[in-house]
């Protein structure tokens, strides 16, 4: 490497933001070359002055208890607002409620990934065929009538997401029952975006009369409405890291879906089990 | 009888970013009050939108992001209200960008002149000067530095907060430093630390 190539790499090596073959090439000119290992080790020099010499304001007494204070008190208004509603038809309702790529990964588990979206692609063209846009604007209450009068189902609102927003649904079975499928994007994205993907699949289900397990009411951070014998739970389970207020990160996919299989036939056997009793 | 997940979360996520948060405000606002109201304001954010972040990502980066993205908007609604530009006369003033080039051209041109050779001593040499030399940055280039050097964010991080691409994010790093390396050199040679052998 001759000099003028390295000094222009002097910076990155300094950042380690070379890739290993140039920051070998760089290490090996600066061995033999005492100019530009000068360069290197002023700006190495330069890099821990700054460290030490600018200025950054130490954080205000209290600043950091009040913002988190405001976090958990947001916190507690959403959670105890949402849990208003549901508490008091627990004992009558039933509830599950998974991200969407990995319930149609369980469903199907030889199914190739791209395919999980068949479903939730399904929800988001029937909105689309219904308002004739690309980037439908969903009459949620016009939505909560259809799912009524298709599955029986009953939602009296369609539960909120921060930064979320419906953007459709579709029937689908799940442990032999009918339940709902909505698909939510992420309301920040641009309209523009060529390929819009809906990022939160939530299920609704029917309920069949059976208790939720108590264990699974403690890992459930929020519940939305129930009527007509139907609830909508947020699970969020540890031992699954199933969150449904994420995007769908599809990497996270296959590791999670081995967890998620564990878990189900768990509940399901679990209910046998009481049945049977 | 519910957990709280969210909030144990945020906050586990948040509180060792902070300080650093904090400092990155202000750095933006050069205020401190400003910077309070700023990463008060970022930090509700954040929360509100816990689940646009990625697991497994900078949650540091993602977090000064929406700092810079808060700040924008606030200085749009600054500026939509009347009032003058009474903060400008506050701050040094500023190189600009041809001066920032050919300072570049020169200090690479001429390498090193020692003034940074022995750490130690640089230390005692340099105290607030390095503060006065860094405001006389054109902002954009003092903030990609310091994210870089103080933060610790990669180049990429740093152009996904504030939004330009990498090759700006690198191009100013390095401009940065050659304009504080040259202001070093000449306030050591002021004070009769260089010699002048050429």
């Amino acid at each position: 490497m001759r000099c003028e190539d390295v000094l222009d790499l002097v910076d990155e090596l300094v950042d380690a933001e070379l890739d290993d073959a140039r920051r070998d090439a760089v290490r090996a000119h600066l061995d033999g070359c005492a100019a530009c290992e000068a360069v290197y080790r002023e700006s190495t020099h330069l890099k821990r002055l700054l460290q030490r010499r600018a200025f950054r304001p130490p954080l205000p007494g209290g600043l950091a208890s009040r913002i988190l204070a405001r976090a958990r008190r947001a916190d507690e208004e959403s959670l105890s607002s949402r849990f208003r509603t549901g508490v008091t038809g627990l004992a009558a309702a039933v509830l599950a409620f998974i991200t969407g790529w990995m319930f149609l990964s369980l469903l199907n588990p030889t199914m190739p990934s791209l395919a999980h979206a068949t479903v939730v692609h399904e929800a988001v063209r029937r909105y689309e065929s219904l308002s004739g846009a690309t980037n439908p604007v969903v009459d949620t209450a016009a939505a909560l009538r259809e799912i009524r009068e298709a599955t029986g189902i009953q939602l009296d609102a369609v539960p909120e997401i921060s930064g979320a927003r419906l953007v459709g649904w579709s029937q689908d079975r799940f442990l032999d029952r009918t339940c709902v499928c909505l698909a939510y994007e992420d309301a920040l994205a641009k309209s523009d975006e060529r390929e819009r993907r809906p990022e939160i699949v939530i299920f609704a289900l029917p309920s069949d009369g059976s208790d939720v397990p108590s264990d699974d009411l403690h890992a459930c951070v929020s519940c939305f409405e129930i009527k007509g014998g139907s609830t909508v739970f947020c699970f969020r389970q540890p031992s699954l890291s199933l969150n449904l207020v994420t995007t769908i990160d599809r990497t996270e996919m296959a590791k999670r879906l081995e967890s998620l299989k564990s878990y189900l036939n768990d509940l399901k056997e679990r209910s046998a089990t009481e049945t049977v009793r | 009888m519910l957990r709280k997940p969210t909030a144990q979360l945020f906050e586990g996520l948040i509180s060792p970013h902070l300080e650093a948060a904090y400092g990155f405000a202000f750095q933006l606002t050069r205020n401190e009050a400003d910077a309070e109201d700023l990463l008060q304001d970022a930090c509700q954010q954040a929360f509100a939108k816990l689940h646009l972040f990625k697991k497994g990502t900078n949650f540091k980066a993602w977090l000064f992001r929406i700092l810079r993205n808060l700040h924008i908007d606030h200085l749009r609604r600054k500026r939509r209200e009347p009032g003058p530009e009474e903060l400008s006369q506050h701050y040094p003033v500023k190189v600009d960008d041809d001066a920032l080039e050919r300072i570049h051209a020169e200090v690479r041109l001429r390498g090193s002149k020692g003034v940074l050779d022995n750490e130690a001593s640089c230390y005692d040499l340099f105290g607030d000067e390095v503060n006065r030399f860094l405001s006389e940055l054109p902002d954009e280039f003092r903030v990609a530095l310091l994210l870089c050097d103080l933060d610790g964010l990669s180049y990429q991080e740093i152009s996904d907060i504030v939004g330009c691409p990498i090759g700006t994010v690198r191009s100013r790093i390095s401009r940065a430093r050659s304009f504080l390396k040259e202001k070093l050199y000449q306030y050591a040679r002021g004070l009769g630390y260089v010699k002048e052998s050429e």
